[in-house]
């Protein structure tokens, strides 16, 4: 079948760019000193197997499950607003969840909230907890005032402006906040998929594979909401319960990676569009396994290429995505009336 | 007792319908009492704004009644799960889906929703009640086509089919002909009415177009603000009077022997027509459009003998001959000459 093989693509491009990933850094390492050391053998200097295996592997599986995450949340929303162009970022549900995270990151200066130094287990638990009840909060809102705005458009610009709003929260919250408490947050809000730890791995993996296992059980529900809510109900789903189950796993696949790597633009609202480009189809069936593909593989990529410079340093994430993402989102846009899932 | 007939598919006696908006309880109707009957097509009709959508959403247990109670199937409806009434009742409506990335046939297959399991893996009867329900509509040939890629009768007869492959006994459709042309309006109708007829579905539909209503529904459901729900026989309604009642309007009338509405004008000549069978409808359809008045014994008379050859008397002499329809409107519309001088023709 078809819709079957299409698999097989994404998987090629990901084992390619996550080999890439431990390979290419900005630290110089010989080709053959990391296969020695991915084959746990001594390399000349231990620095070098520090850096392959305290950095590099566990950023290339932090781009992998983030992106996986960014674009399936993506695409949940999609479905729910029955609206193509609705996105974790476009919504201000990634807003919300920076103001959860500049709530602890500067309320409690830099002693909690400094990922890159090292936080304590209570201190990142606080900072996820703190941008999931600020997603939700602003997921909430959002389905609140799509009970009372109708259009699609202008609850997109309902979500651009809780955007703001909360944007201004923080810029209020920078003002009274400390220096350093300024700085590990701005620092985080360049986005990027260094700031987890070989320790904090299996959390964030944890919890984004039970964010993305809920939105792979809500495939029949998520089929039967394209045809909107009233048929939904009628095929015998409880739109209610649904709708709270998405929440619920938006909220945690956006929080989480929020709360981790920073706000990251683009992915969420693009990949579920290249996904179905390539698929020509939105059954969710087909179409949810390859947009987490997908955004597996581009986020993998961007963290390639955000490490590309060498010595010099490194790119900061939302630098790349929005190059990457914001064309195809123009094509989809001007190529509206021709692409099936519009009409 | 008529009710305990075991055709009854749903019935109510003394419902009340309406919505709750926090403490507001807003009526929109009371006292509704109704039946629908197995394999029978009804048309429900009404005026914008008279509530017939929330009956549908009531009757489709989206919208749960103020009070009194329904029965499906001789069992009130508030014991029936959300699954169950899923098996029972398919809904067509005119809501806009996201739809148009699937093909026919995944489209179609969701309807199987509420027979197949979690992850809604159909099985090889699943998909052979799809292409069943497909070939039904007459759309099976578009099974692998985008829905996207449908005109909008064609997408109307799929979302038919997905009702048809939830196998329910009930089908409520809300307007299903509102975005459809002409022809492909009355394809709908003959299709639905085919339902009823051969599958023993019951159909009901609202509607705004009353000629197709009294051309093929069994039964007729007039709902108004003031009226409330006037149920019959088609054919009862048109006699009994209802359905000119229900659409009156000072100068709207219904032509019981025609089977439409007409303006009714007003100070119209009279003239006498004497012609055969189509010609006669549509020399009186002309006729009538221009201000006149048929009548058995005027001193006006045309004799129409073919649609090329009609003859104007005056008292028993032959004022002008006409060719075709458009010489005898463009001579009857000098409607000024004949205000004139009322009994007598203009000369020519």
């Amino acid at each position: 079948m078809v819709k079957r093989r299409m698999i097989w693509l994404p998987l090629l491009i990901i084992a390619i760019l996550f080999t890439s990933c431990l390979f290419i850094g900005s630290v110089d390492i010989p080709f053959r000193a990391v296969v020695r050391i991915l084959m746990g053998e001594e390399a000349e200097k231990t620095s070098w197997a520090f850096i392959v295996l305290q950095t590099r592997l566990p950023q290339a599986v932090t781009a992998l499950f983030a992106g996986a995450a960014l674009a399936v949340s993506g695409l949940l929303l999609q479905t729910l607003f029955a609206n193509p162009l609705a996105g974790p970022s476009i919504l201000g549900i990634d807003s919300g969840a920076s103001l959860g995270v500049a709530l602890v990151m500067l309320l409690f200066g830099g002693t909690v909230g400094n990922f890159s130094a090292g936080l304590s287990f209570s201190g990142y638990i606080a900072v996820i907890i703190a941008a999931f009840a600020g997603a939700t909060a602003v997921l909430g809102l959002i389905i609140f005032f799509s009970t009372l705005v109708r259009s699609n458009v202008m609850l997109l610009i309902i979500g651009i402006m809780i955007g703001y709003l909360t944007s201004s929260l923080i810029s209020l919250l920078n003002f009274f906040s400390t220096a350093e408490g300024v700085f590990s947050y701005t620092m985080w809000g360049m986005g990027d998929f260094s700031g987890i730890s070989l320790t904090q791995l299996p959390l964030f993996c944890l919890l984004l594979t039970g964010g993305l296992v809920l939105a792979v059980l809500l495939i029949k529900p998520l089929n039967a909401l394209l045809l909107g809510e009233r048929y939904a109900e009628n095929l015998g789903i409880n739109v209610k319960r649904v709708r709270i189950l998405l929440l619920v796993s938006t909220g945690i696949l956006t929080a989480v990676t929020t709360a981790f790597c920073g706000p990251i633009a683009f992915i969420g609202l693009a990949v579920p569009h290249i996904a179905r480009l390539m698929l020509r189809s939105s059954n969710h069936k087909y179409l949810l396994p390859l947009t987490l593909l997908w955004g597996a593989g581009i986020a993998l990529l961007c963290n390639l290429i955000s490490v590309l410079p060498g010595a010099t340093g490194v790119i900061p994430l939302n630098a790349i995505t929005p190059v990457l993402g914001a064309p195809v989102i123009i094509y989809v846009i001007v190529n509206q009336k021709k692409i099936q899932y519009f009409n | 007792m008529a009710d305990m007939r075991s055709d009854i598919m749903i019935q109510a006696r003394n419902l009340t319908i309406g919505y709750r908006q926090g403490r507001k309880v807003k009526k929109v109707h009371t006292g509704l009492s109704f039946a629908l009957r197995q394999g029978e097509l009804t048309c429900l009709l009404g005026p914008n704004g008279a509530g017939k959508s929330t009956l549908l959403r009531t009757l489709g247990g989206t919208q749960a009644p103020l009070t009194g109670d329904i029965f499906l199937e001789g069992r009130s409806f508030t014991t029936y799960t959300e699954k169950e009434i899923s098996r029972k009742i398919g809904l067509v409506l005119t809501d806009r889906t996201m739809a148009g990335g699937l093909t026919v046939f995944d489209l179609v297959s969701l309807g199987r929703h509420p027979h197949t399991g979690f992850f809604g893996r159909l099985q090889k009867r699943d998909e052979e009640i799809v292409y069943q329900s497909l070939d039904a509509v007459g759309v099976a040939f578009k099974a692998g086509s985008y829905v996207a890629e449908l005109s909008d009768g064609e997408r109307q007869k799929v979302m038919i089919a997905k009702a048809l492959a939830q196998e329910c006994p009930l089908l409520l459709l809300d307007e299903p002909t509102a975005f459809l042309d002409v022809v492909s309006r009355i394809e709908m109708m003959d299709l639905l009415h085919e339902l009823a007829e051969k599958k023993g579905k019951t159909v009901l539909l609202s509607t705004h177009d009353l000629e197709q209503a009294l051309l093929l529904g069994d039964r007729l459901w007039l709902l108004s603000r003031d009226k409330g729900l006037v149920c019959g026989a088609t054919e009862d309604l048109v006699f009994s009077g209802e359905i000119n009642q229900f659409f009156a309007r000072n100068e709207i009338i219904f032509d019981r022997k025609n089977g439409n509405f007409r303006p009714q004008k007003r100070e119209g000549k009279k003239i006498t027509l004497k012609a055969e069978g189509e010609l006669f409808f549509w020399t009186q359809n002309a006729l009538t459009r221009n201000g006149f008045q048929l009548e058995e014994q005027a001193t006006l008379v045309l004799e129409a003998c073919s649609p090329h050859a009609f003859r104007l008397w005056e008292n028993n002499q032959i004022k002008k001959t006409f060719t075709s329809f458009e010489q005898l409107i463009a001579f009857v519309k000098q409607k000024e000459l004949f205000r004139e001088r009322e009994d007598i023709l203009p000369e020519l």
